[in-house]
């Protein structure tokens, strides 16, 4: 029985070294709920039935985890997409983005969802 | 060439590139398990947090907040009232800060032998109860051994180096084949 593995994608460790010198913060609350989703998934219990205020489905399969800002120092609202591969059982991270970039950001998951189920 | 890791942590220390941010990072994450917990045992029952909010008599805010608290800051209430929602009883349990992997295991052995003498004290004088208290305990006996053999099989010098299937396969785990009435007279004797 093999166990879920986290595989980041080379466009998330560029936003992930962005956002670890510019946004921090933000980083780490997005990272806080990848823990929690990742924790659930892992421990068996199947992607589809982890519902929570923070994951929203993106389509294909895609879910964005979010950290809505707000708190002690008004964090800037951020969100970090994924797609668990429930037959590998590996959960790729495809992106980290904001408001701005989100429509971007929907598009690159979409593809690279495309790009890994043509594979 | 492709990397995975184990865990958030693990990926963290592996594509971080400053020491504070990992420091950070890692403590902040490691600040709320027991709510991630909870968070879990919700899922694990398919329940959304308005449908637990419900349950629980408070507001789907209550759950989020209760799921995304500190652990310091969790009470003994919310455990209660998060178990009875799930149909959960709660469990409070100290152990040795000293007791290693294999002390559990010898811990939850003597507490499964616990549990089976419980279920052979409640058959007792009651020939079906006893009936299927019995059939528990061969049950038992074939599937304990069936987990060891494919945790062992992971060991890489083992001989065993398939998992076994306890669906598919069969371990014989007894001596060698008996008529039927002598297993039947044997299971009498055990049973009494």
């Amino acid at each position: 029985m093999t166990e879920w593995r986290i595989e980041p994608t080379d466009a998330y460790a560029r936003a992930h070294k962005y956002y670890e010198k510019k946004q921090s913060a933000e980083l780490i609350a997005v990272l806080d709920n990848l823990d929690r989703y990742f924790k659930v998934v892992s421990h068996g219990v199947h992607p589809q039935f982890v519902v929570s205020g923070y994951i929203h489905d993106e389509g294909k399969g895609v879910r964005a985890l979010d950290q809505k800002g707000g708190g002690k120092g008004k964090l800037r609202q951020t969100r970090l997409y994924v797609y668990p591969d429930v037959d590998q059982k590996v959960l790729y991270l495809i992106t980290i983005g904001d408001k701005n970039s989100q429509k971007d950001d929907i598009k690159l998951s979409a593809d690279f969802v495309i790009k890994l189920k043509g594979a | 060439m492709v990397k995975q890791f184990k865990n958030v942590n693990e990926l963290i220390k592996g594509i971080s590139e400053d020491e504070n941010f990992k420091k950070d990072a890692i403590k902040q994450i490691s600040e709320n398990g027991l709510g991630k917990f909870l968070s879990f045992l919700r899922c694990e029952h398919r329940m959304t947090q308005k449908e637990l909010a419900d349950k629980m008599g408070c507001s789907q805010g209550r759950v989020s907040k209760i799921e995304s608290a500190k652990d310091d800051s969790l009470s003994i209430r919310d455990f209660i009232d998060y178990g009875n929602a799930l149909g959960l009883e709660l469990e409070i349990g100290f152990r040795s800060k000293e007791m290693k992997w294999v002390d559990m295991v010898k811990y939850h052995a003597f507490q499964m032998q616990r549990y089976l003498n419980n279920i052979v004290q409640v058959a007792k004088e009651d020939k079906a109860l006893e009936e299927g208290a019995l059939n528990f305990c061969f049950e038992t006996l074939k599937n304990v051994p069936i987990l060891i053999l494919n945790t062992m099989s992971k060991l890489p010098k083992s001989r065993f180096n398939k998992p076994i299937d306890g669906t598919k396969g069969k371990v014989h785990i007894s001596g060698p084949i008996q008529p039927q009435r002598d297993v039947n007279a044997n299971n009498e004797a055990v049973a009494s």
